[in-house]
């Protein structure tokens, strides 16, 4: 059941809400955990138990950790706790059948146990509530990764205003337009173009493909990402950004600052900076900002390719570090943009084709190297077929909409105020609407099935 | 306190959206079969019922879920609506039709119809066919995509078919095929093909009538000297269907001088009729049934007359409305159409061949014939 289906939105969400905001107050960490075993047992049942012996296997150590003084155990905990979590994820991935969700509450639970070892978070006593915390629900599919200490507090006390949770429920609609109308759409040109035969695109369809892709693949992600965040800010919590517009972004590094920040800080805090980051010379430096991309590429999914993918990302990360950043910030704003634009959708290519031999032959179409020429009716028909869609979508990957809406919302005079707060509420039930038709009227959901 | 009103309006938001999730939720929950069917929907599939195994491996789930989504409440109408969604943000094909200019709807032809294999099996059959009947003729008839093709959306790929054509040409010599092309590309501003459906129109049949008369050398019958009759002006054509597109109904016309009552037509040797329309057909699911009394698969048409001459027509679901233009000038003209027609069809053609002088035609769009032209 994912987010956008009409099972999640017209079964699931009313019945949970409904639930949890009649239950009492100390009865709502134990509907919320409910509610989420029972949303992961209805996609993978045979696997919710294996998700409840991780979270006693890591409350265990977190309980020991927090009861032993000598730093010997700890480490010793510490040890066999990640060894269990890396080997189930290491499993899985080698296996290429993650199932749902795992990625994330396995480096939920590290985070968990990394910070009760460092002293950061003290060891969560209530189980209840420890389980809550790993198997929520609302970041389950598709993060953000949400780290133990960012959400220790709220695990207990939540008190959502009205406000906070108007705020989630426009951004749960904002994401679930973003996956259904932007993601979904431009998906079906990529799947079209990525089942023609490479040797006879043009260059144009080539370049339309990719960048469809590229585009698909970030209001996926970002669209969950804000699902997610809007329903936790309608439970009370507040879930860190996962997405800040990637694609405005001028260095492949700022690129990688701005895309799945949660997975790229939790890398940052729990492998580059213990590896030593940037304090241990030049050489190490570049070793630990391979194995984080390395890593990157493996948390994506299963094989070389994903591991190419990484080590093309780092191959730039590396060359900017040295001295490519200085050569940019000489260049133009829109120069760098395009640079990166470039390198991203590059990796784009490595990361959506399966085949390697198909991986080259849409190189070659992209440069032209397959005699298709530069473009063709067809590359045209697409081309028109696509420009709304594309126009939305490029307008949305920039943060124009946010900052009209925020112009207007601050707004002054009582005109003003009443005109922003009618046009607040056309919108989303806009979005909404339309969300719910393109859900209802398909009988197809293109699925980035290797985020999972 | 609430200075500027902030928390009434977020409140004021909550409601409003959670109202319309709600309505929805509760509307698609309600049992009531009419509303949740829509209109067009005859499947109805029935709620999954939960068992011990069926949860456990999870296909009570995924059965569930699915039936959600293929009876959420009325369907049909979100379909609808997001195909008018679709229309307006820039696509113009659906379902393998091309929303063309002026309301045309258009079968887009993917290139793999073409495949060389196909190609090459249909024109050996048409060889062996030849070798047994030298004054055979082959009538491919364009696709509306190559002859209309203004009427196509900006840009829309189409497979060329004159490419077809020469090689269909040159591999069966020019004198055992009837080029339509030319004709068809002169007159493409007139409504030689339905707006609605891949046939030609009766007009069109009439220029390929013209085609057909002059390769096998038969006095011309200038049909459009007496004004055409409209039939129908509510016919939606299969391509209305295939699309599911609100276009507007088109007429369908037919030539006067056909109806006189000199002809006796067989349809599969049980049916006799002396008339090549049949009006109820007007109003039913397949109107250009209307013409020879839809698909079978041999009809027999015999009209009293001095001549002794013989026509056999095989065809592939394209093309009817020709065949009352040139059955006057024949004793006897056997249609056999091959959708539907599973015998040795060699052996029933030379049956009817007693003199050893039949025509024979075979009446295909290309499409088809490049696809699926065999001999059973």
């Amino acid at each position: 059941m994912i987010f956008s289906s009409t099972m999640f939105l017209f079964r699931f969400l009313p019945a949970f809400f409904i639930l949890y905001f009649v239950a009492p107050l100390r009865m709502k960490n134990i509907i919320l955990l409910l509610g989420s075993l029972f949303f992961y047992a209805w996609g993978e049942p045979g696997y919710v138990l294996l998700l409840l012996i991780l979270i006693l296997s890591d409350y265990c150590h977190g309980r020991f950790m927090g009861r032993s003084k000598r730093k010997s155990t700890r480490m010793f905990l510490l040890c066999t706790a990640l060894l269990i979590n890396v080997s189930v994820f290491g499993f899985f991935r080698f296996l290429d059948a993650m199932p749902l969700g795992v990625c994330f509450y396995l480096f939920q639970s590290m985070s968990y146990i990394i910070d009760c070892y460092r002293g950061k978070v003290k060891p969560q006593t209530n189980l209840l509530d420890y389980a809550m915390y790993v198997s929520l629900f609302a970041q389950m599919p598709a993060g953000p990764i949400v780290k133990y200490a960012e959400v220790e507090k709220q695990l207990h006390e939540r008190k959502p205003d009205v406000v906070q949770i108007s705020h989630g429920c426009s951004r749960f609609i904002v994401g679930l337009a973003k996956k259904v109308l932007l993601a979904d759409q431009l998906g079906l040109l990529w799947a079209d173009i990525s089942a023609r035969d490479f040797g006879e695109l043009a260059v144009l369809t080539a370049w339309l493909g990719i960048l469809a892709f590229g585009l698909q693949i970030y209001f996926e992600f970002s669209g969950f990402a804000d699902m997610a965040i809007g329903l936790g800010a309608c439970l009370g919590f507040v879930f860190p950004e996962n997405f800040r517009y990637p694609y405005i972004a001028t260095s492949v590094s700022d690129f990688w600052c701005r895309w799945n920040m949660t997975l790229t800080g939790w890398l940052r805090e729990y492998v580059y900076l213990p590896l030593g980051g940037k304090k241990k010379g030049v050489p190490r430096r570049i070793l630990n900002i391979c194995i984080v991309w390395v890593l990157i590429g493996i948390w994506h999914g299963t094989g070389l390719r994903f591991v190419v993918w990484g080590l093309w990302f780092a191959f730039w990360v590396v060359l900017e570090k040295l001295f490519l950043k200085s050569l940019l910030r000489r260049l133009p704003n829109w120069f760098d943009n395009v640079y990166t634009l470039f390198i991203v959708c590059m990796g784009w290519v490595v990361l959506g084709i399966p085949q390697w031999q198909d991986t080259v032959g849409y190189f070659e179409a992209m440069f032209g190297r397959n005699g298709a020429g530069w473009y063709n009716r067809e590359a045209f028909y697409l081309l028109l077929e696509y420009l709304v869609l594309f126009v939305v979508a490029v307008i949305g990957a920039t943060p124009l909409t946010q900052q009209i809406a925020t112009r207007l919302s601050r707004s002054v005079t009582g005109f003003g105020i009443a005109q922003y707060r009618v046009l607040e509420k056309l919108v989303l039930a806009l979005l909404l609407i339309l969300s719910i038709v393109y859900l209802a009227g398909s009988d197809y959901q293109p699925f980035l099935y290797f985020w999972y | 306190m609430d200075l500027y009103g902030e928390k009434r309006n977020a409140v004021r938001t909550i409601v409003f959206l959670c109202v319309i999730m709600l309505l929805l939720t509760i509307v698609d929950l309600l049992p009531v079969d009419e509303w949740r069917r829509g209109d067009g929907a005859d499947t109805f599939v029935s709620v999954p019922k939960p068992t011990k195994e069926t949860i456990k491996d999870g296909t009570f789930m995924r059965e569930y879920e699915s039936f959600v989504e293929k009876e959420f409440v009325s369907k049909d109408n979100w379909q609808a609506l997001r195909m008018h969604m679709d229309v307006w943000r820039g696509v113009r094909e659906i379902n393998g039709v091309y929303l063309g200019k002026d309301d045309y709807l258009i079968e887009k032809h993917s290139e793999d119809a073409f495949s060389e294999q196909n190609i090459q099996k249909s024109m050996e059959a048409m060889q062996k066919l030849l070798e047994e009947f030298p004054r055979g003729k082959l009538m491919p008839v364009p696709t509306t995509d190559n002859i209309l093709t203004d009427k196509l959306p900006a840009f829309a790929p189409y497979y060329d078919q004159s490419g077809l054509m020469e090689q269909i040409k040159s591999t069966l010599g020019e004198q055992a095929v009837i080029d339509v092309f030319d004709v068809m590309k002169e007159h493409a501003e007139e409504e030689i093909y339905y707006r609605t459906d891949r046939e030609w129109t009766s007009l069109g049949a009439y220029y390929g009538y013209l085609e057909f008369a002059k390769a096998f050398q038969l006095p011309v019958k200038q049909y459009l000297k007496q004004e055409p009759v409209k039939v129908s002006e509510e016919f939606r054509g299969a391509l209305y269907e295939q699309a599911g597109r609100a276009v507007d109904a088109e007429e369908i016309w037919m030539f006067p001088a056909t109806t006189d009552k000199r002809y006796t037509i067989t349809y599969d040797g049980t049916k006799t009729t002396d008339s090549f329309y049949e009006p109820d057909y007007l109003e039913g699911a397949d109107p250009l049934g209307y013409f020879l009394d839809g698909r079978h698969a041999v009809t027999e048409i015999e009209r009293e007359s001095f001549s002794e001459k013989k026509l056999f027509i095989i065809k592939d679901g394209f093309g009817e409305s020709m065949i009352p233009l040139l059955a006057r000038h024949y004793k006897n003209v056997y249609v056999v159409d091959l959708s539907c027609y599973n015998d040795s069809l060699i052996d029933f053609m030379k049956e009817c061949d007693e003199n050893g002088d039949m025509d024979v035609l075979v009446l295909y769009d290309c499409v088809t014939f490049a696809e699926s032209f065999r001999i059973p």
